[in-house]
Parts: structure tokens; sequence; C-alpha cells
């Protein structure tokens, strides 16, 4: 072929001018001068280049875990857990962590807005925004009580307070205030009241359960208090034998939670009461004489001895030898602990089988042991869903002049059947204190951003002798107010007969509770109250051992037998009809943070979607209809209908299909019903017409191959094999790398691993990972540096076992990306890591191809960083550019911080001293980092495990992560 | 097709080489500042340690850049030059900003690119002298680079460093030390 371009400039010729051109193009003009602006007052405590820490509290759900918060140059870049506080302990979910994001979301509201006649938002001043509200809520008041009301989270702390008392000085009934908690286990306090009297949901301590049944309770993605019983979970895990904490999960779908379990029974949506009362008849039942039963309970014999096991078994759709033998294990391994239902389960008798599971708490004696009563304060029980309901119809009534919205967002969460949005239409002033757009705001007319939680003063009171304290890491970015303070200058602006507090300022409100209370507590002969106060804003809390209840609770007479007998047997689906199951994830919860950047770009740990929703239908169920994963599947319920792209799953019954709880399609499927006695909302129970759309839709998936093929890349072991499968490594093609002062390595315990994702957010926020949206994504793109890989099984059509692994770079010794690089931009350092050097990278991708473990990713373009969005970045990490690779550096500059640090002070490095953003964060605790050059170190006592191994071992790239293998428990006979 | 190299492509050629070899390798000259600021006078003249004023060279990656405040301190009493009324107007010029409350933007005369991670407290604790790097400020009226700053020239210093102890500063010639 010519080189000679048809009468043009010769290509070569070309090429070397552009070259040159370019290079004189980059070195020719200095790059743009830059300003170095002094501070006029420099504070105190901000050194330019040096960490500064905060601590606060999380309110991305009501659990309410403690924060650090790392900000650099007067920013937060991190938010971590705070390990002096006793529910998260230092840990924190992904949702948590990706509180960041919404603090710098670029679409945050700038300031205060009003919807003009032409229904456009236009900005106010505060003042006058302020004045409009005063004036309506004064207008209302007239008008007669119930006329303004107020929709919010769960406040257990003075702002609760506040909006209470606002409610109360312009004539509201406590009604008037609707705490919006769509996931809140109201089922579980109905029971406990009806049973005991106690309205309460009981603290856990799982660490002493030697079997945990879950039903529906997803309790180690979004449950209640994710981190905390995830902490405690673990601590049952991670050894061989009986004493190891086993987990059941009872469900018509395989939850992440049900990933973490020994079993699963596969119960019919809606077949869990009748598979509780099994258990509970099972236990009672005189003839199989089991011993130490609760005899208040034990005399609840006759009325179960009446059900069938049989018909029960056939209810719940399980063998009733499943049921015996859960049974069994329940009256063998004590104490246990049966939590549900949980939202997955949670339908139209949901009362009746919390109160199955509490009394079955109660007659193995779990009271006391691994639950009590006594610790929920009970200070902001959230509204039930019929309560919702009963707000939706008023506002649709025209009862309503004024609706508040305070972080909640009742148009997004509350069903599309309860037609939220139409009602909403005929409130005639709605306002929303939500700091970016929301369904809410999209219908205000009146717009008062309040500030993030980490602009913001607060108290919260998850439980009793949990006082955590928030407080700013920042100045506010943005012209927003604190919502009680916006609400308190609108009482001041009410010309109420007093005030409702001393001061509409946050930080008086904080002291005047919250320090009131600890300057209380610590009063006493030489006590120093003001220094306790203080100490507690440092440390981000006050926390005291409260007593939990020393009785057992009292079973009210007659009380259970109202919870004891089935109702009619459902009928038969109708043929095309299947039961429709709504699950919350650990990556979304309630969905109430749903659009964050992270979140929607980190795959779902189960089926690796991002960026959409997805439908999970089985097999059987797929192979029925003709559709495979990616077709639109349509779905048709009593609520509404959806169409939704399907992803084909074992882990789900051949008669349900699941959808995600917080997605557009849930809401539209979600039904209006409720379970009468508690007002929950049933969001099990109800059917839907399920048939194929005609279209397809790809679902962005990230996996490749969900089976594993007989090549073991998971282990697990089993009390009778308790030792991992080694390769033979006895053949060395290269020198062996030598690491004279360390080498860092890591263990990380696939028993204890739940799949959280915590752990990718927290990289992803640590080490500036991109987010590149939902087309890279569906090119199979993704930037995550650590990801959890799952398999399904073994072979497709094979039985289900699912087993996760947390992949990120192994740092072999003998990395083959190493051999392959042409221009040496990746290398081994003497410490270990497989350095990747972006300033030398040419972008060749040879050490990608080369990589066994994909670990590496590359930029196919820029990462874009939407203003305000790059204050996030942590300036201790370079944010690569177009054309580079990159990967996981083992948190090199935390490894550089601490190496500092100890020469500073003259001494070595410490054990553990060095933890990397992921190990940090972990809720159970399963990753450990350290030397292994040190035989001592943390991290190879536990390496050397018999339970350790490598993943594709044989390959002998001798990675520096060591794998400890679940445990696989022996059939109970 | 032919081999010969065409005369426009070694002109390029040569040019792009040239361009190659002088980038970076002289430091710009002093860039001009908004006020006249004399570190000949302030570190010379008077001797006050650099540290004085960039106060966290020691103890954070970011030397500092003095806030205004730090300028008061001493300006609040120095108001100008009785020999020099040359002085004394550069003086004035920096009390107005005080008077208004305004910061000086000064002009930025040492910058790394974004990729390398420099810590002036690991420098500065290793005994390096600021002068090693800056060049004798003390000399200067305004402040200007001396040293190219370029890659090259860092482990130049790096591997003379290491060479005085091997075994103890493997380190100094390690990517990871500067890129991360």
């Amino acid at each position: 072929m010519s080189d000679r371009a048809q009468g043009g400039l010769p290509r070569r010729t070309f090429l070397k001018i552009a070259g040159a051109a370019g290079l004189a193009a980059g070195c020719s003009p200095k790059a743009a001068t830059q300003k170095l602006v002094p501070l006029l007052v420099p504070p105190e405590d901000i050194v330019p280049g040096v960490p500064l820490y905060y601590r606060t509290v999380c309110r991305e759900c009501p659990a309410g875990c403690g924060v650090t918060a790392r900000t650099r140059e007067g920013r937060a870049v991190k938010l971590e857990g705070n390990p002096e506080e006793p529910i998260g302990r230092g840990a924190l979910c992904a949702r948590g962590q990706a509180a960041v994001q919404a603090l710098y979301h670029p679409d945050r509201f700038r300031g205060p807005m009003r919807r003009g006649a032409d229904g456009r938002l236009s900005p106010v001043g505060w003042d006058q925004a302020e004045d409009q509200l005063a004036q309506a809520i004064a207008a209302a008041r007239a008008r007669g009580p119930g006329r303004v009301r107020l929709v919010t989270r769960a406040e257990p702390g003075a702002a609760g307070d506040v909006q209470r008392a606002l409610l109360a000085a312009v004539g509201g009934r406590p009604a008037d205030r609707l705490v919006l908690e769509p996931l809140d286990p109201a089922p579980v306090r109905a029971a406990g009241a009806a049973l005991f009297g106690r309205p309460e949901i009981p603290a856990l301590d799982l660490a002493a359960a030697h079997t945990v049944v879950s039903f529906g309770a997803d309790f180690l993605e979004s449950w209640v208090s994710p981190v905390e019983y995830t902490r405690q979970f673990a601590a049952g895990r991670g050894r061989i034998g009986d004493d190891r904490t086993r987990l059941v999960w009872v469900g018509p779908r395989l939850s992440l939670t049900g990933v973490s379990a020994d079993r699963w029974l596969r119960v019919r949506s809606g077949g869990e009461l009748p598979l509780a009362l099994g258990l509970l008849r099972w236990v009672v039942d005189p003839g199989n004489a089991v011993a130490g039963l609760a005899p208040e309970v034990a005399a609840l014999a006759p009325a179960l001895l009446r059900l069938s096991p049989a018909d029960l078994a056939a209810r719940a759709g399980v063998a009733a030898a499943d049921i015996e033998g859960l049974a069994r294990e329940l009256a063998r391994r004590r104490p246990s602990a049966l939590l549900g239902p949980g939202p997955s389960s949670q339908g139209p008798d949901a009362t009746a089988l919390a109160a199955v599971l509490l009394l079955l708490d109660l007659a193995v004696g779990n009271f006391g042991r691994t639950m009590w009563y006594g610790l929920d304060p009970a200070e902001e029980v959230p509204s039930t869903a019929a309560e919702a309901a009963a707000l939706v119809e008023a506002m649709a009534a025209g009862q309503v002049d004024v609706l508040l919205a305070v972080n909640a967002d009742p148009l997004a969460a509350l069903p599309a059947a309860l037609k939220a949005g139409e009602a909403a239409a005929r409130v005639p002033l709605v306002v929303s204190f939500a700091l970016r757009p929301d369904a809410t705001a999209a219908r205000a007319h009146l717009i008062l951003p309040d500030h993030h939680t980490l602009e913001s003063f607060g108290d919260v009171s998850p439980r009793a002798g949990v006082l955590n304290l928030a407080q700013p890491v920042m100045t506010p970015l943005f012209d927003t107010r604190q919502a009680v303070q916006v609400l308190l200058e609108v009482a001041g602006r009410l010309q109420l007969p007093a005030p409702l507090a001393p001061s509409a300022d946050p930080y008086d409100l904080l002291q005047d509770r919250a320090g009131k209370r600890v300057q209380q507590a610590a009063a006493g002969p030489g006590a120093d109250p003001a220094a306790a106060w203080r100490e507690a804003l440092q440390r981000g809390g006050a926390w005291s051992d409260a007593a939990p209840a020393r009785r057992l609770p009292q079973l009210a007479r007659d009380a259970a037998a109202r919870f004891l007998a089935l109702g009619p047997a459902p009928a038969p689906a109708a043929a095309g009809e299947v039961d429709l199951v709504l699950f919350p994830t650990a990556l979304h919860g309630d969905g109430r943070s749903g659009e964050l950047p992270w979140l929607q770009e980190i795959p779902d740990t189960l089926t690796s979607v991002s960026w959409s929703p997805w439908a999970e239908i089985s097999p059987a169920t797929a192979g029925r209809l003709g559709v495979r994963s990616g077709d639109l599947l349509a779905l048709a319920g009593a609520a509404g209908r959806a169409e939704v792209p399907a992803y084909v799953f074992p882990g789900i019954r051949d008669d349900a299909v699941a959808v995600r709880l917080g997605s557009a399609e849930a809401r539209a499927l979600m039904p209006a019903g409720l379970d009468p006695v508690s007002g929950a909302r049933a969001y099990a129970g109800s059917r839907v017409a399920l048939s194929a759309a005609g279209r397809r839709e790809p679902l962005p998936l990230l996996e490749g191959s969900p089976y594993q093929h007989g090549r073991e890349i998971v282990q697990t072991v089993t009390a009778a094999a308790p030792a991992a499968r080694r390769a033979d490594l006895t053949h060395q093609m290269y020198p062996e790398p030598r690491h004279p002062d360390h080498r860092w390595a890591m263990a990380i315990d696939l028993d204890r691993c739940t799949g959280c994702e915590a752990c990718v957010v927290a990289c992803f926020a640590e080490n500036n990972v991109p987010v590149m949206g939902a087309e890279a994504a569906r090119m199979g793109r993704y930037m995550g540096w650590l990801r959890i890989e799952r398999y399904l099984g073994d072979e497709p059509g094979g039985a289900l076992d699912v087993q996760l692994l947390p992949m990120l770079c192994q740092q072999c010794t003998n990395a083959p990306c190493e051999t392959v690089c042409p221009v040496y931009a990746t290398y081994h350092t003497p410490e270990g890591l497989n350095a990747q050097v972006y300033n030398r990278c040419v972008g060749t991708r040879y050490c990608s191809n080369n990589c066994p473990y994909k670990v590496r990713t590359f930029n196919w373009r820029d990462p874009e960083f939407r203003a305000p969005l790059p204050m996030q970045l942590n300036p201790d990490v370079t944010v690569r550019s177009r054309g580079v690779m990159e990967k996981c550096t083992f948190c090199v500059q935390r490894i550089r911080y601490a190496e500092g640090q100890a020469r500073d002070e003259g001494r070595p490095v410490a054990d553990g001293e060095i933890v990397p953003a992921c190990a940090q964060t972990c809720p159970a605790q399963a990753i450990v980092f350290g030397d292994a050059n040190d035989p001592a170190s943390r991290l190879s006592r536990a390496a050397r495990a018999p339970r350790g191994f490598r993943a594709l071992e044989e390959v002998n790239t001798q990675p520096a992560i060591t794998y400890l293998a679940r445990v696989r428990r022996a059939e109970e006979p | 097709m032919s081999c010969r190299p065409s005369i426009a492509s070694l002109l390029t050629g040569l040019a792009g080489a040239l361009a190659l070899a002088r980038c970076g390798e002289r430091p710009p000259p002093a860039p001009v500042q908004p006020i006249v600021f004399s570190h000949r006078i302030h570190a010379g003249l008077n001797a006050i340690g650099c540290t004085s004023c960039h106060a966290s060279a020691e103890h954070a990656p970011v030397a500092g850049i003095p806030s205004m405040d730090r300028c008061r301190g001493c300006h609040k009493f120095v108001k100008e030059d009785k020999d020099d009324p040359a002085i004394t107007a550069q003086i004035q010029a920096l009390l107005r900003y005080l008077d208004e409350d305004k910061p000086i933007e000064w002009v930025r005369v040492h910058r790394l690119p974004d990729l390398v991670y420099f810590t002036h407290e690991r420098h500065v604790r290793s005994g390096v002298q600021c002068s090693e790097c800056h060049g004798a400020v003390e000399k200067m009226e305004a402040a200007r680079q001396v040293a190219p700053l370029t890659m090259g020239w860092c482990l130049e210093c790096h591997r003379r460093k290491q060479a005085e102890r091997p075994l103890e500063r493997a380190h100094l010639t390690d990517c990871l030390t500067c890129h991360k």
C-alpha cells in the first residue's frame, strides 16, 4: 500500500510535523499563571495539607451511627465510622459513606426558591420566604386544627421536639406530624405491644446467638441497624465447628442477607406465618419433649396442636421435614434469635408473624440472652402506612392548607396507588426543605433548602444510653438554612404567646437539650459538667451503658391466642400471575439516597446490575415466558403496572417476581394494602400478572459468567475437611522478588464478608475512583478498584451455591502485569506493591490483558466530576486522566502517611497502624491488613489459618491476598 | 516509496528536539507581584527565619503562604522606613491591603505538577536546607524559581542522598515515594 496520500502531504511527514508541533505546543507556553491567595486570619486548627477530623452522626437511615468526617482545607473529603460510638463502632455502610456526595451534589439548591405563577422556581430571600410561610400558617391556624401538616424523617432529638412544639403551638394534633420511615418494622412493635405491652423493637445481641433465623429481615443490608447487626453477627463467624453462628434465611427470594445464610427455606410468599406456626407447634408439642420451654408458651400447646403440620407445610410451600429440622435446631442450639418480618415478608398478616416469632423467642429463652426490651427509647415512633394514607386522603379532600416536607419526600416514598401527587396539587402551599430536587420539591411552592447533616448541629438518640451529636464539619456551601432554625424563625413571626425555644440558633438548641443532658449526667462532686459537654462534642456523643429491662417480658393473658390461627388459604394464583416480592438492598435501602452517583455506579452484589431497575425471575419462569436477562417484563398488579428489564436469577421461587424497593417501578407496583393490626404497609402478599413486553433494554451488567465452571475460584471448607486446597508451586520461572523491610499483605475472611459493598464505596471515596455512568456500564466499563465477585454455583442449572469474593489487586509477588509493561509504568516495589505510575503509563493495556484477576481498569475517557463534586476528591491521590491504567494501591497514601508518622516518632510502623479504606469501614471486620514479613502480625496469623487459600493460586502469581474460605455447615440430620 | 528524509521533516524534527531539550530546564524569571515584597529585606537584612512566615514547612506538606494577619503582626508597628521613602511607599501599599482587609493575590512562583506528592515536612525534617531548592532567597528582591524542579533534578539529589546510605534509603528512588 502506498504511503503517499492522494496528492497531499505524505503521511509520515504529516506525523512528524504533527508530533513536533505537539511537543512545541506542550512546552512553549508555561502553564497558566496561578494565584496564591492568603487567608486574612487563618483558622487556628486548619493546616494546609493536614487532615482535620470531626465527629458527627449519619442520618442516611434511622440507625444513627456515629461518623468521623475527614476534612482537608475546610472541606469534607471522606466519612468513616466513629470507633468510640456504640452502634457503628468505627464502621460505616455504603449509604452512610455516600452521604458526602449528597453534600456536594451538583443539583443542590443554592438558596430558597419560590414557584411563580408560571410554575417556575425563582430565587427568593430568606426573609420573604419565611414571611410567606408564617402568613400561610397563621391563616391555616385561623381555619381550624389539622390544616398544617408536617412530614419528616424520624428525628429522635431536638429537631423532633421543635416540630412537635410548632405544630402544637398552631393548634395542631400530634397526628398532624407524619414521621415517614417506610421500612420501620411496625409489626414488631405492634406484636410486642399486644403480647407484652411493649411497643418496641427489641435490642439485639446476635453475637450471643448460636442460630439466627431471619424471616425476610435483611439485617445485614438495611433492616433497623445493619452496621451494628453485621458486626454482632460476624463475631460468631469465621470459625469451624458447633460454636459458629448459623443463619437460616426464610423467604421467597434469596437476599444478600440470605447469601450469608447456611440454609435457605424457600417459603412461598405469604407462607412465612404458616412456617413460623409450624416451628412453634413443633417446639411446644409435648410429644417432642423440648426441655426448658417457657411455661407460658408451653401452655399454648392445645391451640397450636390443632394445626396440622402437613397443612402448615403445604401452605408454607416447604417440606414438613424442613420445618421440623429447623424447629429441632432451635430447640437444641440456644440461645438463638428469630428476626422479622422484614419488608420482603411483610404482608397483611405481618403482626401475627412478628408475634409468633416473638413467642418462639420467648419459648426457647432468647429474651435476656440475645434480645432485650427497654432499650428502644420510643421517643420517635415512626407513623404507620395507615397514617400516611390518612394524610393523603386529607390532602385530597382539601383539608390541608400547608404541607411541610422536612427531610422527607412523601411523593416518592408513598405508593403510586395512593396518588399522593394529585392530592398534593390540592394543597395551597407545599413547602419542601429538600437539599436538591425530589418528587415533593417538584410540586412545592416554596423551597427552603436545609443544610446537609455535615453542615448542621443536631442530636440523635437512636436508643437508650446513646446520644449522638451532629456538628458542622465545614461551613455551608450554599445559602441554605437548617430546617429547625427556619421552623423556629417562622414560629417567631407567628406572635405566639411564648417562644418555642430560647433562640433559633441550632447550636443553642443543641446545648439546651443535649448539652443539659450531658451536663446533668456529669454532675456530681468534683465533676466538671462543662468539660463533659466539650468532651461529648469532641467524641461525637455521650454514651452510657443503659440497663435493659431486667425482667423477662411477661406474656399478657390470652394475648397470644389471636395470633395462633390461620386465615383461609389464599386463592390459587391465576394463570400468568406470580407473587410480587419487594425488597430493599444494602446500596439503596428505602431509596431515599438512591440517585447518588456512587450508589448508582456500584453494581448490586447479587445481580451485578447498576444504573437500572431490574425484575428478578427464576430460570423456569424465564423459560416459560421465553425471556432472557435484559428483556422487558410487563408487570401488572392491582396497584399499577410497570415495565422492568428481567434478570434471570436462580435465587427466587418460580411463583414470584422481585423488584427493588425505592425504585420508581416498585413504587408503581406497591400495593396500597396494609397489615390491619399494625397499620404497616403490606409490601408482600400481592400478585402481579407477568408477561414478556416483547422489547429489550439491555441491562448494565458487570458479570461475566456467574458460574465457577469447576475452577473452585472460591473455596469452602467444612468441619470434616477444615483445610483449603493449596496448589503445588514447585516451579519458578522468574527470580523471587525480595522484600527487605515490609511485605504488605491482606487477609479477607469470606465467612465474615456479607457483600454489603461498604468497602467498595470506601474505595471510591478514598481513591478518587471516577463514576462513568450507565452507557459505560453497558459496555462493561467500570472503574471500581474493588468489586464483590459473586458466583451463583458451579454450572448453570446446577445447585444454587452463592459465593462472594471481594476482588481487588492481589499485589502479586510474581505479577503478570509487571512483565508486560513496555514502559515500566507498573513495577514491583520493595514493599511488595505492584505500583502503577500514572504519569509513565501510555495506555497499552497489556497489563490488564495479562492480569488473571481483571482488577485493572482503564480510563477510556477523562473522568467527569461536576461542581461541586471535585471538593470531595482526596488531595492525597492523583486524579487519573484518559488513556491511563489504574488499580488498587493498598491505599499507598495511607501506608506512606503511617510510615511518615512512625519516622517522625523514631519507631517502626506498628502492626495495625496502616488501615486501608476498605478494611477501615468493613462492618464485619472481614479484612485484615499488615506486614507479611512479621510473623507475629495479625495479618500473618490470619493468613496462616488452614482456611486460607489464594485466588487462582495455580497460576503461581503468589498473591498478597489470602482469602479465608467460607465454612460450609454439615447438613442437619 | 521513498526512503529519503525530506528537508521539512528534518527541520521540524530538529525544532522538536530543541523544544524538548529546553522544556522546563531553565527556570522562568521572577513574576511581577501585586505589591513589591522584598525577601532580601525580610529574610536577609532582618534575618527573619523562613518558618516565621512559612509556618507549616516543618510539620505539613505545604510550607504555607503567610496570612494577612501575620503581615499585620509586624507591620502594625513597622509603618515606614525613615531612611528610604521608596521602601516606605512599598510598606504603604501593604498597609492599604491591611486597611481594606483584602488579601494580596500573589503570583505563584514554585509549582509542581499535580501528579507529584511533594512534602516539605519530610524534606525539612531530613535536614534539607530551604536554600537547596529555593536558592538564596535572602538575597533576592522578588522571589524567583532557581531550580528547574524537573523530575531529573529531583532524582539527581535523591540518588546522591541514597548513595550515602543505600540500605536505609532504598525508598528514595521508588516511584511511589513521590507519585501516588
